[in-house]
């Protein structure tokens, strides 16, 4: 069967189910008795080997075999989980994960048994179960001479008194007595079910005098290939086999009838019971005792844990799922940036069509209020289509807990991640930008930040160290916020490794704010960790996750205080594309400013600008805030001094800034549309917009002055 | 006219995967379900000819579902889809009247005979 057409959805389905492996396990080590936790990763594993099986992918199925038994085993109590085994539970998991990535890279599995991980999976679950094995080998014992009686034919099975008065009663009331050996195909599976839809088939055409092995045995698949039964019946002889041979992978149906001379020759033959298993006793003792009898073991434990299984199975959904899936399609994301860019120009399109109708002043309330409705609708569509390009950053941040754990073992210290907000979406783009940089942060406070357990214990703090992601929304941003309780920043170690390399002058260090000397962290070139491990610290800085974060037009900083830990703070707009804007006059040009960040807009009087160290500022309710003149920075023609400037106060993290523009138009929603690389206008141009009047206006981000 | 089958399982692959084979072979995919629960529900509504079923999903089992949809029409024929280990759960399946069983990984001649064998 060609199953090349279903790879992406395998892959995509994998994905998930190893993600949610991954969230499991790691909630499995907080909480080793979570029955719905084992659960999930017994169904996780479960579908995965079903879904890798079918694909032909034989190793990534072994594998998840494996561990589908070993959850198989502590899901019915059998065995406890050890850290051990959650230790070989994770090397499971990255090795079914290279599996995809192989498969991703070229369609097959690749070479890897992983038969290492197998090995230890096995261990753990024989070292697990030990306490059972005495039961196991008293079943083993009791299963090999079960498994023998099923080879002989229906004219071996040994007919009592109660049985050769049932043929006689039979025969006085005209029905038939056939006796049956039904033999299985041999690829068959599941043979103990299916020999079970036989007698349920034959139970429709008649009655089931005498099975060998009996029923129970049948069903508990204690029987090699074939099994035999006796059925007394009404009905001919080809409508008793053609019931049986409509069941489903049934290799042949020997059938005849039984009369009573065949039982008398039997009762001759051999008076006791029974005389099938004695009489191939020792052909059991050939091969029972090797192969066979270790097949029905597992297979009789299998059924064991399978009636476990579905017990818990009836509890689980009486407490009512958690993991319901959502509903989804998946789409190139390339459509949607198609879509969102006609979005963007259908906002042109509008803002043109108001500017027009606004000169006409002769426009009607009929024309005003369609052009509201439009306006209306636009909105709506623009954030619609936002809305389909959002991704909750869950996406990004699920992997690090498993990544902290990792650390915390690797670096030999105790520490954990809490989350919140993983829900906060930010558009796609964005979100496959932001997990270096944050895994880069996170790397850095579990390295650098958390004390070992001993400081810590020195210092009076919790033994187990605590990073903290939090995400949310705040107007048109989002805020990412990483902190720990760690050690903080050392400001004079960081002021002493800067002056060392050159980065800054002694003077600058001796007048330098404990902000600012943080703010060196993100310079580039700047480690400040004494030795370099591999886990951050090498050679690539702070400075990248800036420049990172700077490229999708957020922030970031950082605020630290020693022996507290430190908090480093991003912040990232919703979107990219169309954002609401202040048109502002300098120097007689339009530019836009990005409201997002403006605070208020505030009139100050000339007289009101102070300065300090030649730099001008200014006092706003408490707070000194630098001034810019945007139309000097600019090089604007400069217009007439006016008593009276109009300032935006606009704030860049926690830090404000105070621009001067000469006039103010209105707030309107813009398209932003890049220069291209071939303008170099740095970074206080973010871009360019059309206007509806078609003129086209810069946008500043004045904030990078600050 | 080609037969209306549902098929219920809580993988997409497995959902497609059958559907795949079904489709090619002339048969209709009256529904598709991803727990037990939705496939109660929609076997009301569309009452299919038959009902593939796979028993280990979130939500409600295959087996709940197939009680519960036999409870609504006696006559309802359902196939169960297991995986190896579930002796235990397919023969209580076939207890409470489901037809056949097919086991995964799935051939796709394996789910035709059976679902001939079922509804022709």
């Amino acid at each position: 069967m060609d199953v090349s057409q279903y790879l992406d959805l395998f892959i995509d389905e994998t994905r998930e189910h190893i993600q949610s492996l991954n969230d499991n396990i790691l909630l499995l080590e907080q909480e080793p008795e979570n029955m719905d936790t084992i659960n999930e990763i017994f169904r996780a594993a479960h579908s995965l080997k079903g879904m890798s099986g079918t694909m032909g992918y034989v190793r990534m199925q072994k594998l998840t075999h494996d561990l589908e038994n070993v959850f198989s085993e502590v899901r019915s109590g059998n065995m406890k989980v050890s850290s051990k085994l959650i230790d070989i539970m994770f090397r499971a998991l990255d090795a079914i994960e290279a599996y995809l990535q192989t498969i991703v890279d070229t369609s097959t599995e690749g070479t890897e048994d992983n038969q290492d991980i197998i090995d230890d999976l096995n261990k753990v679950l024989k070292e697990g179960t030990a306490q059972d094995k005495e039961e196991e080998t008293q079943e083993q014992a009791t299963l090999t001479a079960a498994a023998s009686s099923g080879t002989g034919g229906y004219e071996d099975i040994p007919i009592d008194e109660f049985l050769r008065g049932a043929i006689e009663d039979a025969k006085e009331d005209n029905m038939t007595v056939f006796g049956l050996t039904v033999t299985l195909d041999d690829n068959c599976m599941l043979k103990g079910a299916r020999a079970f839809l036989v007698l349920r088939a034959l139970e429709g055409v008649g009655e089931l005098m005498k099975a060998v092995p009996d029923v129970d045995s049948i069903e508990n698949e204690e029987f090699e290939n074939s099994f035999s039964l006796l059925v007394v019946t009404d009905q001919p002889m080809e409508a008793v086999k053609g019931v049986v041979e409509n069941v489903s992978e049934i290799k042949n149906v020997r059938i005849g009838q039984v009369t009573a001379d065949a039982v008398k020759q039997a009762k001759k033959e051999e008076p006791k019971p029974a005389p099938a298993a004695v009489k191939e006793a020792p052909q059991a003792q050939e091969t029972g005792s090797g192969n066979n009898a270790a097949d029905n073991n597992a297979s009789a434990k299998e059924t064991e844990t399978a009636k476990d299984a579905s017990k818990d199975n009836k509890a689980g959904h009486k407490e009512g799922g958690k993991s319901q899936g959502t509903r989804s399609i998946r789409v190139d994301i390339e459509k949607l940036d198609n879509l969102m860019n006609m979005v963007s120009e259908l906002v042109i399109a509008k803002n043109g069509l108001s500017t027009v109708v606004g000169r006409l002043k002769t426009g009607s309330r009929q024309i005003n209020e369609r052009i509201e409705y439009l306006e209306n609708i636009t909105t709506n569509l623009h954030e619609a289509v936002m809305k389909v390009r959002m991704v909750p950053i869950d996406s990004v941040v699920s992997r690090f807990p498993r990544m902290i754990r990792d650390l915390s073992r690797k670096l030999d210290k105790k520490m954990e991640l809490v989350m919140t907000g993983e829900d906060t979406e930010l558009d796609r783009t964005v979100i496959d930008e932001l997990g270096d940089p944050l895994m880069h942060i996170l790397r850095n406070s579990a390295d650098h930040g958390i004390e070992s357990a001993q400081v810590r214990a020195e210092l009076g703090k919790p033994e187990v160290g605590t990073i903290s992601l939090n995400a949310y929304q705040a107007g048109n941003n989002v805020i990412i916020e990483v902190s720990d309780d760690g050690g903080g920043v050392n400001v004079e170690k960081v002021k002493s490794k800067a002056l060392s390399k050159g980065l800054i002058t002694q003077e600058h260090a001796d007048t330098m704010s404990d902000d600012e000397a943080v703010g060196l962290l993100f310079m580039p070139g700047f480690s400040t960790a004494d030795k370099i491990s591999d886990v951050s610290g090498r050679g690539v800085g702070l400075d990248v996750v800036k420049s990172k974060i700077e490229s999708l037009g957020g922030t970031v900083e950082c605020k630290s205080a020693l022996h507290k830990g430190s908090t480093f703070i991003i912040t990232l707009p919703l979107t990219l594309a169309i954002m609401q804007s202040l048109l502002v006059d300098i120097g007689g040009e339009k530019y836009a400013m990005p409201l997002s960040n403006i605070q208020t807009i505030e009139e100050i009087p000339v007289d009101m600008v102070k300065s300090i160290n030649s730099s001008e500022v200014i006092e706003l309710r408490g707070r000194v805030i630098p001034l810019f003149r945007l139309a000097e920075i600019l090089e604007c023609e400069k217009g007439e001094e006016s008593e009276v400037l109009t300032v935006i106060v606009a704030n860049k993290g926690e830090k404000l800034g105070a621009f001067v523009v000469d006039g103010l138009y209105e707030q309107q929603e813009i398209v932003i549309k890049s220069l291209g690389k071939y303008v170099d206008a740095g970074k206080l141009i973010i871009g360019a917009t059309i206007l509806g009047d078609g003129e086209v206006s810069l946008i500043l981000d004045a904030t990078v002055l600050i | 006219m080609g037969k209306n089958i549902m098929i219920c399982d809580d993988a997409v692959f497995m959902r497609m995967m059958i559907k795949n084979i079904l489709t090619k072979n002339g048969y209709t995919i009256a529904a598709e379900a991803e727990n037990g629960l939705k496939a109660v529900e929609k076997y009301k509504e569309v009452s299919p000819d038959l009902v593939l079923m796979d028993i280990t999903m979130p939500e409600m089992d295959g087996i709940e579902a197939l009680k519960r949809i036999k409870a609504i029409d006696d006559n309802a024929k359902v196939i169960m889809c297991s995986a190896m280990g579930q002796q235990a759960m397919v023969i209580e399946s076939i207890q409470s009247g489901a037809m056949d069983f097919i086991v995964k990984p799935f051939q796709a001649d394996r789910v035709i005979e059976a679902v001939k064998k079922a509804i022709g």
